[in-house]
């Protein structure tokens, strides 16, 4: 009993905690230029995250490592500075979107500058992780992201042409517009393979001391609730095809995007489009503080847990502080959110290959994993999903960046 | 391949997490001090313990530039801790040393100055 109530939480918070600036953003632009067009990169993303989640669970279970713990041991200080700078950038910039996402989506419910907004929205989530209980912080954020559920329901209000919608799924000869069809596709991997979630969820299985008996658990919970995580931002991209591309509006700003909810939903689409995006990048921001602690915490050997006082553990507690106040800077300086978004994904994608190559290595390796090392299945999966997406962006960001 | 009441020092030593008798993480083995000895096998002499030694690994350029920004504006020293081999016992994948962190000055140094005076001065800490 215990266990399945472990289960259905943990599926649960992956659904709540889904959607964010990233995959919110991306799914929103890809719906309204390319309609069902992009639904295979969101699949392809969905499945890498999926098997990465659920190799990082493992490790920890067999080998009580975080990812952070094992890329150190395994490789030394001179190799891992480098993955480990990248996140931290990848991190850094990811989170400054989420600030963005938030106080745009408190713009669009008020008419008050986001740049306005900026300083409250990042003050909240530092009074969240300082005062509170990480734990109750991650599970309530969670549970209040099912808001974001009201995508669905619109598409089944919308009642889309199912037929059509399973044919996205396949990737399709490129249309006209084919560099920006590559950028957006290299986004929603981005969007989808978010680093930031495989160090979180390893540190969280590590405090919690998974066994090999929970490897049952970890596979039903990282295959679900990023199977159904994924329902969600596909019905992001199926309600964006249905309501913005017959009209025209190709979703280059939230604030064009906003609408996606108004027509299936009437006088609530604009209330739920807002409370989706604001939770949404707020639960985001709140796991990307905390990584940028783990992380580096975990890297040179500072304490570190979930509930932990700030006074017990100085030197995380300062980081996500400093993170913080960094990652408000564009949203202070009025930087488009979702311009933003996309170049951090981008940015994302390029990283994959450096962050995930020696996780890999790692998971392949009889010390650390002993007889529950990667099969082939999972190894050929992760690389072939990473491969396509870096060779994508190296073709896609050099020309996407050019024209505009 | 090594005996089982054997260290391989690469594997099971550098880069390890270390925790005080408490329990409590104080740093990583950040490097390892041999003792070359006249006519006889060098010995292992210590675990090194700093953020100099570990800026060292990666690059000796970027210990010399931390070496001179903490000599001119670091509160605490960055001078690394070492402590012999005898004090060195498994307790899972971590390394657990007989030592007490929060009463031993050589130990978080930067973490007791930061908690002292900024963290404890702010609300909720």
């Amino acid at each position: 009993m215990k266990s399945l109530v472990k289960v259905g939480l943990g599926i649960l918070t992956s659904i709540g905690g889904f959607l964010e600036a990233g995959s919110i953003g991306t799914a929103l632009q890809a719906g309204a230029t390319f309609r069902y067009g992009l639904l295979w990169a969101l699949a392809l993303g969905t499945i890498c995250i999926a098997f990465l989640t659920e190799m990082t669970g493992r490790l920890a279970a067999v080998s009580h490592h975080t990812v952070i713990d094992a890329m150190r041991t395994r490789f030394g200080v001179s190799f891992q500075v480098w993955p480990l700078g990248a996140q931290v950038i990848v991190d850094l910039l990811v989170l400054a979107s989420e600030i963005g996402g938030a106080s745009l989506a408190l713009e669009l419910a008020t008419g008050v500058s986001l740049r306005v907004w900026a300083v409250p929205v990042t003050l909240i989530i530092w009074s969240l992780l300082w005062f509170g209980t990480f734990n109750a912080i991650e599970h309530g954020v969670a549970l209040l992201g099912l808001v974001t559920l009201c995508f669905v329901v619109a598409v089944i209000e919308l009642g889309p042409e199912w037929r059509a919608v399973a044919a996205g799924l396949i990737p399709q000869r490129a249309p006209a517009d084919g560099a920006q069809y590559a950028y957006l596709a290299v986004g929603i991997l981005g969007a989808s393979i978010s680093p930031y979630l495989v160090s979180f969820y390893s540190s969280g299985a590590v405090e919690e001391e998974w066994k090999t008996s929970d490897l049952g658990m970890n596979r039903v919970v990282s295959a679900l609730g990023m199977g159904f995580g994924s329902l969600v931002a596909i019905s992001v991209m199926i309600a964006a095809a249905l309501v913005l591309a017959p009209r025209g509006i190709t979703a280059d700003s939230y604030q064009q995007a906003a609408t996606v909810l108004s027509i299936p939903l009437g006088r609530w689409g604009l209330p739920l489009f807002c409370a989706s995006l604001a939770i949404g990048c707020l639960g985001a921001a709140l796991e990307l503080s905390l990584d940028l602690s783990y992380i580096l915490a975990q890297s040179f050997g500072w304490e570190w847990g979930e509930n932990k006082r700030p006074a017990e553990e100085a030197r995380f507690a300062l980081t996500y502080t400093i993170a913080l106040a960094l990652a408000s800077v564009p949203s202070l300086a009025g930087i488009d959110p979702l311009r933003l978004t996309m170049f951090s994904m981008a940015i994302t994608v390029v990283a994959l290959p450096l962050l995930v190559g020696p996780l890999i290595v790692v998971m392949n390796d009889k010390e650390y994993l002993k007889r529950h090392t990667n099969g082939f299945i999972t190894n050929a999966a992760v690389i072939v999903i990473i491969g396509v997406a870096f060779v994508l962006a190296l073709l896609a960001i050099p020309v996407q960046w050019l024209a505009s | 391949m090594p005996e089982h009441n054997q260290i391989d020092l690469v594997r099971d030593l550098l880069d390890v997490q270390l925790r005080d008798r408490r329990g409590r993480r104080i740093g990583r083995v950040d490097g390892v001090v041999l003792e070359v000895r006249d006519g006889l096998p060098p010995r292992v002499a210590a675990m090194e313990v700093g953020a100099l030694a570990f800026a060292k690994r990666v690059h000796p350029r970027l210990a010399r530039l931390l070496r001179s920004v903490a000599l001119r504006c670091f509160p605490v020293s960055l001078r690394s801790v070492y402590f012999p081999l005898t004090l060195f016992r498994r307790v899972g994948v971590d390394v657990e040393l007989d030592v007490d962190a929060m009463h031993d000055r050589r130990l978080l140094r930067l973490e007791k100055w930061l908690r002292r005076h900024i963290v404890e001065r702010l609300p909720g800490a």
